[in-house]
């Protein structure tokens, strides 16, 4: 790579490594993990970075590289939703009803199969749309409403109907 | 109003700060990844033959060394070959294309290249003629694929051009950008067989009768992108996993970036973790594949049985110059048949529609 390209991609790491790593957290649950997952994505990002031509390629390229490499860890490693996370939430002495809901969430969430966990990410986290979270997710947009719906039901499952998962606004498409 | 879902992963992402990222070593394994990739991601655009849905009947005269598959193109063996400056060297003969070879791939009826100036040109018994135009091409992705005796491209003003050099017919359809969500989709032929091409642009992936001229988005049923496509065989990407789809099932299989069938569909080279093997594309088993190198990947076949292989061994802190291999699919063995290339991928090119750039 051009040293001038090697600038940019540099900037653009810096720039987004932090963003790129709490996303990467909520995708595999570790912190470890994580960090090896932007790591990777940035990689991969790297390589392409000849053909990405504008920041706003690179910046869907990372986050679609990230997000379709932490489903093959899954899928190769045979994780899942099986596999233990580092970090449940300690609820110390000062913890409220609150507290305790976003604990159980949070665990709930690590616990769901990682195409749904994705999918939940991208939707709510990110902010995306239903097709700009089919087109990371390298699938239909009725497979993004399945896999939100999907894991919006265990999640109530989980939490009791009395927990708001979504605000109504939130609720629009999902 | 923000729900509890939101709430919660924007509670538990705040807690994170900076990653401890190490920028050199992303670049250095960019830089890695950079070499095998450029022969990885071109490889889909190799050789294809096969007919859409299945009814993979073969058409074989047993008189006939070449064979014929039932999409009516030949399986004339071909010869191992790779391009330098603008010539193809083609065992002890070097062909004069006479204008530097951007990416090139070999027909049934002749050579056929891109250029410098972006011209597409056919070389036929010694004779250049142009014959089409790319459309910007993209470094790294297949500006050419053939099959028999076809060859397609994207030509000027996003036309798909099918030319079948035995004829000199040409066939054409748009390619269509809409509904291409924002990154990195580049409208491309995927793979091409005799009667059909399989297309990848904003519609998502496309069978493209080049007969009738019907041109029909693959999906919802299957909707996934033909990686490469043989005699019956599809070998498709995506969801719930790549898999070979025969007439008689569907078999899965990884790959990472790229799957290159044998014209009867029988086996495939492919490559997955960085590493590239060898597969029965019926059971998806890993065959042998001694290369006896620090890294292949098969990205020709020159027959049913036979593939090209490019090696690289460790050299240093690098990687010293690429070889060619010849090798037997049924047994795994490999023998070299071009000792030493040119040490910088762009300083060759191979017959897989690619253009290698020179880094820098």
């Amino acid at each position: 790579m051009k040293a001038r390209d090697q600038n940019a991609f540099a900037e653009f790491a810096a720039g987004r490594a932090v963003a790129l790593h709490r996303a990467a957290y909520l995708l595999v649950g570790d912190r470890q993990l994580a960090q090896d997952l932007v790591q990777e994505a940035l990689t991969k990002t790297y390589v392409a970075w000849p053909r990405l031509r504008d920041p706003g390629n690179a910046e869907a390229y990372c986050r679609k590289a990230m997000t379709t490499t932490a489903i093959s860890w899954f899928r190769r490693k045979g994780w899942d939703n099986e596999r233990p996370t580092e970090t449940v939430p300690e609820l110390g002495h000062e913890y409220d009803d609150a507290s305790a809901q976003r604990v159980t969430l949070w665990q709930a969430l690590l616990e769901l199969p990682v195409r749904q966990r994705a999918s939940l990410v991208l939707r709510f986290y990110e902010d995306l749309t239903e097709a700009q979270t089919a087109d990371v997710m390298g699938c239909a947009v009725g497979t993004v409403k399945s896999q939100v719906s999907a894991a919006l039901k265990k999640l109530r499952d989980r939490l009791g109907d009395d927990v708001e998962l979504l605000s109504p606004d939130e609720m629009v498409g999902a | 109003m923000t729900g509890k879902l939101i709430e919660t992963m924007r509670s538990q992402a705040g807690e994170l700060g900076s990653p401890a990222l190490d920028l050199d070593s992303i670049v250095h394994e960019g830089d890695r990844r950079t070499r095998r990739r450029r022969l990885a991601v071109v490889a889909v655009g190799v050789v294809g033959a096969v007919v859409l849905g299945g009814a993979a009947v073969r058409l074989v005269d047993p008189g006939d060394p070449e064979g014929q598959v039932a999409d009516g193109t030949t399986q004339r063996p071909h010869e191992l070959s790779y391009a330098t400056g603008s010539r193809i060297h083609v065992g002890d003969t070097d062909l004069d294309a006479g204008r530097p070879i951007r990416a090139y791939v070999e027909t049934d009826a002749g050579y056929v290249f891109s250029s410098t100036d972006l011209g597409v040109y056919t070389l036929i018994d010694g004779e250049t003629a142009r014959v089409g135009t790319l459309t910007k091409p993209v470094d790294d992705v297949p500006e050419l694929v053939a099959d028999g005796s076809r060859v397609g491209w994207l030509d000027a003003d996003d036309l798909y051009k099918v030319r079948d050099l035995a004829t000199g017919e040409v066939v054409e359809t748009p390619a269509n950008h809409e509904g291409v969500r924002g990154s990195a989709v580049s409208a491309s032929i995927t793979a091409l067989d005799g009667a059909t091409a399989y297309l990848f642009d904003g519609r998502g992936p496309v069978a493209w009768d080049l007969e009738s001229g019907a041109v029909n988005p693959r999906g919802p049923a299957d909707s996934r992108r033909v990686v490469d496509a043989e005699d019956g065989v599809l070998l498709v990407e995506g969801e719930p996993s790549d898999a070979v789809i025969t007439s008689t099932g569907s078999v899965p299989v990884q790959i990472d970036d790229f799957a290159n069938l044998s014209p009867d569909g029988h086996y495939a080279t492919t490559s997955r973790d960085d590493t590239g093997f060898l597969i029965d594309a019926r059971t998806g088993e890993r065959l042998p594949f001694d290369h006896g190198h620090d890294w292949a990947i098969g990205y020709q076949w020159l027959t049913d049985g036979t593939f090209a292989a490019m090696v690289f061994d460790h050299e240093g802190d690098g990687w010293g110059k690429p070889a060619l291999l010849t090798c037997a699919a049924a047994t795994g063995a490999c023998e070299t048949t071009v000792r030493q290339l040119p040490a910088e991928l762009g300083e060759f090119q191979l017959p897989i529609g690619v253009a290698f750039v020179t880094e820098g």
